[in-house]
C-alpha cells in the first residue's frame, strides 16, 4: 500500500493525481459480451498467459476470478480505480493485478480484455508504454479481433479503432472556487476531451477531482491521441495554477478556509463522505500552496482513498453501517494526522 | 389531430402538466414540443444519448438509398437491438452493418478508417503480401506487362511505407 500508485507522488502532483491508459481488446472468433457463451474459455485462456505478461513487465501478477472476492473487496477495487463498477456484474469476470496496482487487466467486462495501466502524476507516456508492451505480448499469444478498416474491434463503437482511452485525473479546487471550471472544461470538450467525475461515466466531481480523457478513438494514431491529451491537460494545469495564484491574493481568506478544514478533520468525531472529500480537497490545496507544511501530498492521497466506504471498512477489517462509517472515517483521519505529526 | 400550437403539423407528443393540483394537457408536434421548455430532456446516461444520435442519423439518411441489413450474418444480432443498446454482437457485425455504421462512426469519431497500431498478424500478412507482390512484379516485367508492373510497384511502395511508419 505504501508504494502503490495512489499514494506515491508523481510529476505535477499539485494538479495531476494520476494518468491512466486503457486498451479495449477482443479475442478473434468469439462473440462480444454479453452474447459470448465462450467467456469461461476466454477467462481460462487469459489465465494461461499471465506468466508471459509477468515476464514482459518484470513483476508478479495475480489472477483473480471476481466471483471469489467478497463484496467489500470488489467495491474497494472500484474505489481504487482498478476495476469499473460494471465488472462485478458480469459473469466469468476476471482481473489480473500487479503488486503495485499499476497494472490491472479486466477480463470479460464490456470487451473481452481491458488492459489498464495507472501511474501517479503526469506520466501518460509511461502509462502508454507499459500498456503497449503488455498489448504486444498478448497479441503474440492470442489473436485479436481486428480489421484493416476499423482497427481493433470493440463491443461499443465509441471504442473502435485504437481502443485507447487515455485519461488524467486532475484536482481543480481553485478553478472550482473561482467559478471558472465550467468554461475551462467546456473548452476541453470542444477539442474532443471528455470530462467526467471521479468514477467515470455518469459520476460527480467529488472533491474537485475531474477525469479528462480523449473522446475519439478512430482515425487517429495512438501517439497523436496521447499528444493531444497532454496538450489539453497541460493547458488546464496552467489555468488551475493561475487560479490558485489568484486565490493567494486573498491570502488570509484562503488560509482561514484551509486551516478550518484542517481543524475539523483533526478534531471531528463524525465525518460524512461528502464533508470529508470536501475538506481533504481544501487541505490538499493547502499543501500544494505551501500553507500546510507538515503533511505531504502522498499522505493526503492515502487519506482520500482510505476514507472511501469500502477501503475504510477494509482498513478496520469490519463491516460498518453508515453512522459507524462516519465515526470510523473521522477516527482514521485523526489517527493518520497524528502519525504524521509524530514522525 | 393537429398540433395545438402551430395548427399545421400532426400532434404526436402529449404533455401533461400538474401545477398546484391543476392538470392541463397539450398535444404538440415534434417541432413545437422541442421548442417548448417543457419537453427539454438532457440525456444523462450514455445509452439514451447514443440512441438519440443514431436515430437522428437515420432520419437524416432516410431519403438516401441504403442497403439495410437487419441482422448480422454471424451472430444474428438485429440492427435494431444495436440501435437501442449501442453494443455490437461480434467482429462480423462491423462488416455486416458496414454501410449503416458509417454515418455513426463518422459522427462519433469524424472518421471511418483506422490509422493507428496494427496487430502482429496484420503486419505479417503485409510481409507475405509484399513478397507475393514482388513476385508478381518480376513476372509482369518478364512478360513485358508494364502497366501491371507499375500497379504492383505502387502497391508495394504503399505497403512498405505503412510498415515503415510502424518501425
Amino acid at each position: 500500500m505504501m508504494d502503490n500508485w495512489y499514494v506515491v507522488d508523481g510529476p505535477q502532483n499539485d494538479v495531476v493525481v494520476s494518468s491512466r491508459v486503457r486498451l479495449a481488446r477482443n479475442f478473434k472468433d468469439y462473440p462480444f459480451a454479453p452474447f459470448n457463451k465462450g467467456s469461461a474459455e476466454i477467462l481460462a485462456k487469459t489465465k494461461n498467459i499471465v506468466k508471459d505478461i509477468s515476464g514482459i513487465v518484470n513483476q508478479n501478477l495475480n489472477f483473480v476470478e471476481l466471483n471469489n472476492l467478497d463484496q467489500l473487496t470488489k467495491v474497494s477495487l472500484i474505489e481504487k480505480h482498478l476495476i469499473s463498477p460494471e465488472l462485478p456484474t458480469k459473469s466469468e469476470a476476471g482481473l489480473i493485478l500487479s503488486q503495485d496496482e499499476k497494472i490491472s487487466i479486466m477480463v470479460n467486462e464490456e470487451d473481452h480484455l481491458r488492459i489498464q495501466t495507472i501511474f501517479p502524476g503526469f506520466q501518460i507516456d509511461q502509462a502508454w508504454e507499459m500498456a503497449n508492451n503488455i498489448d504486444d505480448i498478448i497479441d503474440e499469444k492470442i489473436g485479436y479481433a481486428y480489421n484493416e478498416t476499423y482497427g481493433y474491434l470493440t463491443s461499443c463503437t465509441t471504442n473502435v479503432g485504437t481502443g485507447l482511452r487515455a485519461s488524467m485525473m486532475v484536482h481543480l479546487p481553485a478553478l472550482t472556487i473561482t467559478g471558472y471550471v465550467g468554461p475551462v472544461l467546456e473548452n476541453a470538450s470542444k477539442v474532443s476531451v471528455m470530462v467526467r467525475g471521479l468514477y467515470g461515466e455518469g459520476t460527480d466531481a467529488i472533491g474537485n477531482m475531474y477525469q479528462l480523457s480523449n473522446q475519439i478513438t478512430l482515425g487517429i494514431s495512438e501517439t497523436e491521441l496521447i499528444a493531444n491529451i497532454k496538450t489539453v491537460v497541460s493547458k488546464i494545469i496552467e489555468q488551475e495554477r493561475l487560479a490558485r495564484e489568484h486565490l493567494l491574493k486573498d491570502k488570509i481568506g484562503l488560509e482561514d478556509r484551509i486551516y478550518r478544514a484542517y481543524g475539523i478533520v483533526s478534531n471531528a468525531r463524525i465525518l460524512s463522505s461528502s464533508e470529508c472529500n470536501r475538506l481533504l480537497s481544501d487541505i490538499k490545496l493547502g499543501i500544494d500552496l505551501g500553507i500546510i507544511k507538515d503533511i505531504r501530498t502522498s499522505d493526503i492521497k492515502e487519506m482520500m482513498l482510505i476514507t472511501q466506504p469500502a477501503n475504510l471498512q477494509k482498513h478496520y477489517g469490519e463491516n460498518f453501517g453508515t453512522t459507524q462509517r462516519d465515526v470510523a472515517r473521522a477516527q482514521v483521519v485523526r489517527e493518520m494526522l497524528n502519525n504524521k505529526s509524530e514522525n | 389531430m393537429l398540433c395545438q400550437k402551430c395548427n399545421k403539423r400532426t400532434a404526436n407528443i402529449e404533455i401533461t402538466q400538474i401545477i398546484n393540483g391543476v392538470r392541463t394537457q397539450s398535444f404538440l408536434c415534434q417541432e413545437c414540443a422541442s421548442a417548448s421548455e417543457l419537453a427539454f430532456s438532457m440525456p444523462t446516461d450514455f445509452n439514451s444519448f447514443f440512441t438519440e444520435i443514431t436515430n437522428h442519423l437515420f432520419d437524416l439518411n432516410s431519403t438516401a438509398p441504403q442497403i439495410n441489413i437487419y441482422k448480422c450474418k454471424s451472430c444474428g444480432l438485429p440492427f435494431d437491438t444495436f440501435k437501442e443498446t449501442g453494443k455490437l454482437g461480434c467482429s462480423d457485425c462491423y462488416s455486416s452493418f458496414e454501410s449503416q455504421l458509417e454515418p455513426i462512426l463518422k459522427r462519433l469519431h469524424g472518421s471511418i478508417k483506422h490509422v493507428g497500431k496494427r496487430p502482429k498478424a496484420s503486419q505479417n500478412n503485409d510481409k507475405d503480401e509484399i513478397n507475393d507482390l514482388k513476385q508478381k512484379l518480376q513476372d509482369a516485367i518478364r512478360k513485358e506487362k508494364y502497366e501491371d508492373a507499375a500497379k504492383y510497384r505502387d502497391r508495394i511502395k504503399k505497403l512498405e511505407e505503412q510498415k515503415g511508419g510502424e518501425m
